[in-house]
């Protein structure tokens, strides 16, 4: 018998009622993928951790305000996530990962560290659309730090998002 | 209307939902999520879609004590953690100590002498003095949700005294740390490294402020405690602080004989 996908809309739902089962059943579900990115973006386990939780408390706070009108129940809860370590970058800057440069450096993408093990994703760009979208993914970079790094323009950098972006779309279509 | 796909603000969106902008583009989509409801509907619609790259990620198991800090913070019952290597050792102990022995009757006996003495010899006495608001907390081991494991006090002097109820083994290279926080200070802060089966005291002056629903925490950390100045480890009793109010029996004819109740809050 499959097993039926999960519920996220109903799962939020349940939480703005006060369903802490359900609540551990969206942690458990979802806790560790965040982790991932938060361990991507941030570098450093301890912080990830700390927004992991902050996320799962301010989701169970703020579970009423989810309006499924509005999009996915999952995306929100990535908006919240993704918003706190953007911010958290932008405050305390993002730490180095030694480990990581070097594989940056075997798999030659240009000492972009967080990029390190992800030169297959996005298979579908080529990569002068894909290596910005990642360095802003993955490693929280602004426009202008990415401009900076891959000594190119900032409207030239845009434009290449922009294109990846609506590959992205359409592909997502 | 809905944005169209591909538009400037569809764009400047996407962006902004992948932090690239500077400050005055940031303040532009701001002003747009709040005066344009589809604004709101564009910015999830490009989460959605950066979901692909999350999920290309091999997924990292958080530590167990990060969904217990979860639930203390939200006031959540705490999910008891499997850890082979601690728990059957101090759960065991519990066990064997509590319903599986004559010390859950002791206990047992104790709580309700506890019980007595709020309901029926404390407002006696108040007759003559009505006493200050009594601070307790009961904190227990989670999932053990019967099983007082510590009692807290809060004396006249703001002391904080600390007296177990139940006896643990801790393994010989991990301590047993106390920890505090509220809602308004939700991270955690150390009282100290404590003997696990003993009782013991913090003084006013490291106790600090304490208010009503305060949370409680001992955790198990490596010898000497925490080596980051916060819980690492599972939480092995948990409790929050509450206030008893005792008001004076009325002896007298004529007296109002419905208030002598002791008020938990």
């Amino acid at each position: 018998m499959a097993v039926p996908p999960f519920d996220y809309e109903a799962t939020l739902h349940a939480c703005a009622q006060g369903d802490q089962d359900l609540f551990q059943a969206l942690y458990r579900q979802e806790a560790p993928r965040m982790l991932a990115l938060c361990m991507k973006m941030l570098t450093q386990r301890e912080a990830a951790e700390d927004a992991v939780r902050d996320t799962f408390v301010l989701i169970w706070k703020n579970a009423g305000n989810y309006d499924r009108a509005t999009g996915t129940a999952r995306a929100w809860v990535y908006s919240i996530l993704r918003y706190r370590v953007l911010n958290q970058i932008r405050r305390t800057g993002r730490p180095t990962n030694a480990v990581d440069d070097t594989l940056a450096a075997q798999h030659h993408t240009d000492g972009v560290s967080c990029l390190a093990v992800h030169v297959q994703n996005l298979a579908h760009l080529d990569d002068s659309q894909r290596l910005p979208l990642l360095m802003a993914f993955y490693c929280g970079q602004t426009l202008e730090q990415i401009a900076e790094r891959l000594v190119m323009p900032v409207d030239e950098i845009r434009a290449r998002l922009r294109t990846g972006l609506d590959a992205m779309q359409g592909q997502a279509a | 209307m809905s944005i169209e796909r591909g538009s400037e603000h569809d764009f400047l969106i996407a962006e902004y939902t992948l932090g690239l902008l500077g400050a005055r583009e940031t303040a532009r989509v701001h002003t747009l999520l709040a005066d344009d409801s589809q604004a709101v509907v564009t910015a999830l619609k490009w989460e959605n879609i950066f979901l692909e790259l999350t999920d290309q990620l091999e997924p990292v198991d958080p530590a167990p004590h990060v969904l217990q800090r979860i639930q203390a913070m939200l006031g959540h019952e705490i999910t008891l953690i499997k850890r082979p290597s601690v728990w059957p050792k101090v759960l065991k102990k519990i066990w064997s100590l509590t319903l599986g022995g004559i010390w859950f009757w002791r206990l047992a006996s104790v709580v309700l002498a506890i019980v007595a003495v709020t309901y029926a010899l404390k407002p006696n006495l108040a007759v003559i003095n009505a006493p200050p608001p009594t601070w307790v907390a009961i904190l227990q081991a989670p999932g053990q949700t019967s099983t007082p494991g510590w009692v807290f006090t809060i004396d006249e002097h703001h002391d904080l005294t600390m007296e177990p109820k139940v006896h643990i083994d801790v393994p010989a290279n991990a301590s047993v740390q106390l920890w505090t926080h509220d809602k308004q200070t939700p991270q955690p802060r150390s009282l100290g490294v404590f003997k696990p089966n003993q009782a013991a005291r913090v003084p006013a002056a490291s106790l600090g402020t304490v208010v009503p629903g305060q949370i409680f925490e001992m955790t198990l950390e490596q010898a000497g405690g925490s080596p980051t100045g916060k819980p690492t480890g599972p939480i092995l009793f948990i409790g929050r602080m509450v206030v008893l109010h005792v008001k004076p029996w009325k002896t007298g004819p004529g007296d109002d004989a419905s208030d002598k109740q002791a008020n938990g809050q």
